[in-house]
């Protein structure tokens, strides 16, 4: 069961941390600067994605990291760490980039249906990269945390 | 940081590309399935392209050179277990798959689309199918069971062939179904 539990946890990192790699590339794609249009269908796989992959997966990491850790019978090392850097992921995720990418998207449109380009999609997009830049170091420590498990033998590992 | 964890954090960071990169692939291709616009049919398939060698290819050579390593590193053998099989086989598979079948449809997909937005095609069926054939629905709609299965082998490891035989049999139907229902459920979606 727990091997099961540990399956979901992994691909709930692919789901959640893949797909912010995802947005990052989508978002840093050539061209992407050329047409409204071009970047209208870069934001729109960015919107897909969060519905379908990033909000999916955070919601999985977050119920498989519960279960392992009251289905584990010996204590995880390094849980405390991991878990300040869940709730700093979470609280990043949920508060500032999704509803700033929602924001991102709404200009964006305008911007494609003709409207005049005012300075606030470069400030929403700076915004936007700073957070996600910050997200995405978080997700590496994250992962780092809970790869070095100090004191443990590999074949536990 | 030992050597061992340092391949094990490589392994999961390849794997997340990897994976992340499947994903939005995957995304990519639904909005073109979905979509009624003839330039964002077309951007549907550069984006894909762009997912595959900036996100797939790295996390790809990351997790199997990582992997590589941690089998001799761990001195399991690449023969010993079924899980281990498993993985390196299928990725191997995946790999090779990926770097030539696949990338020559969604290179075909990008530039048959491309050709079409330049010349300021309505987007129709006939436009649909000549971009992206059957072939080409097989070897993407493939990628993620396949993957999964990966997954299943890394974590769960099964000790029989039986359990990783039936995992790869569960991916291929998956496959099959998405095949059939994927672009009809997305055209839908879009209209």
């Amino acid at each position: 069961m727990l091997k099961f539990i540990k399956a979901l946890h992994v691909i709930g990192v692919g789901l959640f941390f893949g797909s912010i790699l995802g947005h990052a590339v989508a978002g840093l794609a050539p061209g992407i600067h050329d047409s409204p249009h071009t970047r209208l269908v870069a934001r729109q796989i960015i919107d897909v994605a969060t519905y379908y992959l990033t909000l999916p997966g955070l919601a999985l990491l977050l119920l498989t990291g519960v279960a392992l850790v009251v289905k584990r019978e010996r204590p995880i090392r390094n849980l405390a760490p991991h878990l300040f850097i869940a709730v700093l992921i979470l609280v990043n995720a949920i508060f500032i980039l999704y509803p700033t990418g929602q924001d991102v998207l709404g200009v964006t449109r305008d911007l494609a249906a003709g409207a005049q380009s005012d300075g606030v999609l470069q400030a929403l997009e700076g915004r936007e990269a700073m957070f996600g830049a910050i997200n995405i170091l978080l997700c590496l420590l994250a992962i780092l945390v809970g790869v070095i498990k100090p004191g443990s033998e590999k074949e536990q590992s | 940081m030992d050597y061992y964890t340092l391949l094990k954090f490589g392994h999961i960071i390849g794997f997340t590309l990897l994976g992340g990169g499947l994903l939005a692939v995957w995304v990519s291709e639904f909005q073109g399935y979905r979509t009624d616009d003839m330039k964002e049919f077309a951007e549907s398939s550069r984006y894909t392209a762009i997912f595959y060698d900036f996100l797939v290819i790295p996390g790809a050579l990351t997790v199997g050179t990582t992997g590589f390593f941690l089998v001799r590193e761990l001195g399991l053998g690449f023969f010993e277990e079924p899980w281990i099989v498993g993985m390196w086989g299928l990725f191997l598979f995946e790999f090779v798959e990926g770097n030539t079948i696949t990338r020559i449809q969604f290179r075909k997909t990008m530039r048959r689309s491309q050709r079409a937005s330049e010349k300021g095609n309505v987007l129709t069926e006939e436009i649909r199918d000549d971009a992206r054939s059957l072939i080409n629905q097989i070897v993407h709609f493939l990628d993620i069971p396949m993957t999964t299965v990966i997954i299943y082998c890394g974590t769960v490891r099964p000790d029989s062939w039986a359990h990783v035989l039936t995992a790869i049999t569960i991916a291929l139907c998956v496959t099959a179904l998405l095949v059939i229902f994927a672009p009809r459920l997305a055209r839908r979606g879009g209209q």
